[in-house]
């Protein structure tokens, strides 16, 4: 290869912000490179949820860490199609009152859920949402039965998911081919180190199996994540807000034993969810294989030593809300970001409070035990054991786990809080643009894939209209 | 009998086999996902780890005369579970990264999900 590229239009990662903008620039005719930092891999490449899995198409072998009391371990994905690979596709859009209260907050321009209303349909036209056919598997059904105890709602999440053929609707499966087929080019295993602008084009210094490749680009968005995209900008000088202000959707996990088996091989993933506390908390189900039961029973003996005999009775069942605010700086000579985190005590006392009402809706739905996940809780065997667990979570031994980071760049017209305009543009970067969670201006509260899908479209829309400028 | 920190990091997955009832997989297995993921992690988390796993394996070096990694199985489970339990900080999150990840390990996850 060539130690330059040239091309109209350079999108930095290929997770769902930057195939969507891809695919968009691909099809408006534009010269488009999609650089990825790590493997081409097919969809099946490697069992969902396996250590293979981990090792092959998560960042840092799925090891992220944000410092703090308490710290939070986050998860990103590193291949073409980012977190989209990974994840479990819940799907949902913005809910309205987050679009209403970002665009008030940092003065969006025009992202009211009827505007952004397109965008989402477009996307879900190529990426498409499907409900589960026929009934939950038991181990999700019976959080619907707990909260329906309680008189609470319950909702079944749709999916990125084709029930039919048993594919996920990952972007490799979706906008990646839908970039190809425009004409675009992907190039994985190609990092990008640095930006610059050079006369009116973008430079990116990028390192492609040991060698430095440059891309010179007329037009250059940055989609590398919520965490990479603010280390990317900062190494390459753009500071403006960026990196000062990532968000998570922070997890503690309660591990059910039920009266009769409820996680059964082959069965499809659990999809329900309690959403009417949020944005206190929200509640929802995972994927409870013996190896994930072990993980999040990894400080609870008791329960753990149960998993031989009884996984099939075990469910996972995790809370988050939105707490935590973090920096991501870089750190010198290191190639990964150093991320710190703060909480503030009002967020983590009402997620815990979210953990006791988890427990509450899993003993309505017949629990015999249920863990918390917490080093040194014990195990409960009925609700009135509630009582006994501290009044706050403890700050400096609960660790806290999230799969979704965002709003480390957060657009909008007030330059005071935010990186880039209400379309993505850098302030004062010469029409660079980002194209990735970091855009958030917050917690999306709902699961985060659709709104970054659709912002990413509403924004590329925009900057192919005019022209890049 | 220099402390060894691949050894220690086998030695700690044999000992979380050990301890672990019915877990189908291998410690070799488990082992080998703790390494890789190692060498995985973010590059400046490895030398703070590195130095603190070796000086886990040193540790009964002056009472035993042997590091960790040579002790037999049930001295070993002593050590994993007295710094599993200790008032500090580090010394137990140095213990609930490995034995987690151990644990990941040794519950191989064969069924498809979807
Ligand atoms: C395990 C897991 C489960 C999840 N579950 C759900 C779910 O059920 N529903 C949902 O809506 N969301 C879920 N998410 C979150 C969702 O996947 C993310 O919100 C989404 O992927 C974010 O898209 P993105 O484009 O911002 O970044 P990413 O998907 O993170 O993509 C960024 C890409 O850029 C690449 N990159 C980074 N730096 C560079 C560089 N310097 N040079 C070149 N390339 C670079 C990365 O390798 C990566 O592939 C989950 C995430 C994970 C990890």
């Amino acid at each position: 290869m060539a130690d330059r590229l040239r091309t109209h239009v350079a999108v930095i990662g290929s997770g769902p912000g930057g195939a969507v903008t891809a695919a968009l620039c691909a099809e408006a005719g534009y010269e488009t490179l999609l650089v990825e930092e790590g493997d081409d891999l097919p969809l099946d490449a490697c069992a969902h949820f396996s250590g293979d899995e981990i090792l092959r198409k998560y960042r840092n072998a799925g090891i992220g860490m944000a410092f703090g009391k308490p710290s939070i371990s986050y998860v990103e994905g590193c291949c073409v199609g980012g977190g989209s690979e990974v994840n479990r596709g819940l799907y949902h859009r913005t809910p309205p009152y987050v679009l209403e209260q970002w665009a008030k907050a940092y003065r969006v321009e025009q992202l009211s859920p009827d505007l952004l209303a397109p965008h989402f349909a477009a996307c879900e036209g190529t990426a498409r949402i499907a409900f589960l056919p026929g009934s939950a598997p038991p181990l999700s059904q019976r959080l619907g039965d707990g909260a329906g105890e309680l008189g609470w709602e319950t909702i079944q999440a749709p999916r990125l998911y084709d029930y039919e053929s048993g594919r996920k609707q990952s972007m490799s499966a979706t906008f990646i081919p839908r970039f190809r087929r425009a004409g675009g080019q992907v190039m994985a295993n190609m990092r990008a180190l640095r930006i610059r602008r050079n006369g009116k084009q973008w430079h990116a210094a990028t390192l492609h199996q040991g060698r430095e490749v440059t891309i010179e680009a007329d037009a250059l968005f940055i989609a590398c994540g919520a965490v990479q995209t603010p280390a990317l900008l900062r190494r390459s000088g753009f500071r403006h807000n960026v990196g000062n202000s990532l968000r998570f959707h922070p997890m503690l996990k309660a591990v059910a034993l039920f009266d009769r088996p409820v996680n059964r091989p082959g069965d499809p993933d659990p999809v329900h969810q309690i959403k009417m506390f949020e944005p206190r908390f929200g509640i929802g189900c995972s994927i409870s294989s013996p190896a994930l039961l072990a993980l999040a029973l990894a400080g609870s003996p008791q329960m753990r030593r149960r998993i031989a005999a009884d996984a099939a009775r075990m469910g996972i069942y995790y809370v988050q809300n939105g707490t935590g605010h973090a920096r991501v700086r870089g750190l010198p000579l290191a190639r990964d970001p150093l991320v710190s985190v703060r909480h503030e005590g009002g967020d983590l006392d009402d997620l815990y409070d979210g953990l006791k009402h988890l427990m509450r809706a899993l003993f309505a739905a017949g629990a015999e035990a249920v863990q918390p996940c917490l080093p040194g809780f014990p195990m409960l065997h009925s609700v009135d054991e509630l009582a006994s667990l501290p009044g706050r979570l403890p700050r400096r031994s609960a660790m806290l786990t999230s799969v979704h980071v965002f709003a480390s760049c957060p657009m909008g017209e007030d330059r005071r809080l935010s990186a880039t305009d209400s379309w993505g543009r850098v302030h004062d970067g010469d029409g660079l643009r980002i194209a990735d969670a970091s855009l958030m201006c917050g917690p999306t509260i709902a699961n985060p894939q659709g709104s970054v899908m659709a912002i990413a479209h509403r924004n590329a829309l925009h900057a192919i209209e005019r022209r890049f400028a | 009998m220099p402390a060894d920190f691949a050894a220690t990091v086998r030695a700690l997955a044999e000992t979380v086999a050990l301890r672990e009832q019915g877990a189908s997989g291998r410690s070799e297995a488990a082992s080998r996902f703790v390494l890789d993921s190692f060498a995985g992690m973010p590059a400046y988390l490895r030398p703070p780890l590195r130095a603190a796993t070796l000086l886990f394996d040193a540790w009964p070096i002056v009472r035993r005369r042997r590091p960790f990694h040579r002790l037999p199985p049930a001295e070993r489970l002593r050590q994993m579970e007295s710094w599993e339990a200790s008032p500090i900080g580090a010394a137990r999150m140095l213990m609930t990264f490995y034995i987690s990840l151990s644990l990941f390990g040794l519950w191989p996850d064969e069924d498809p999900h979807g």
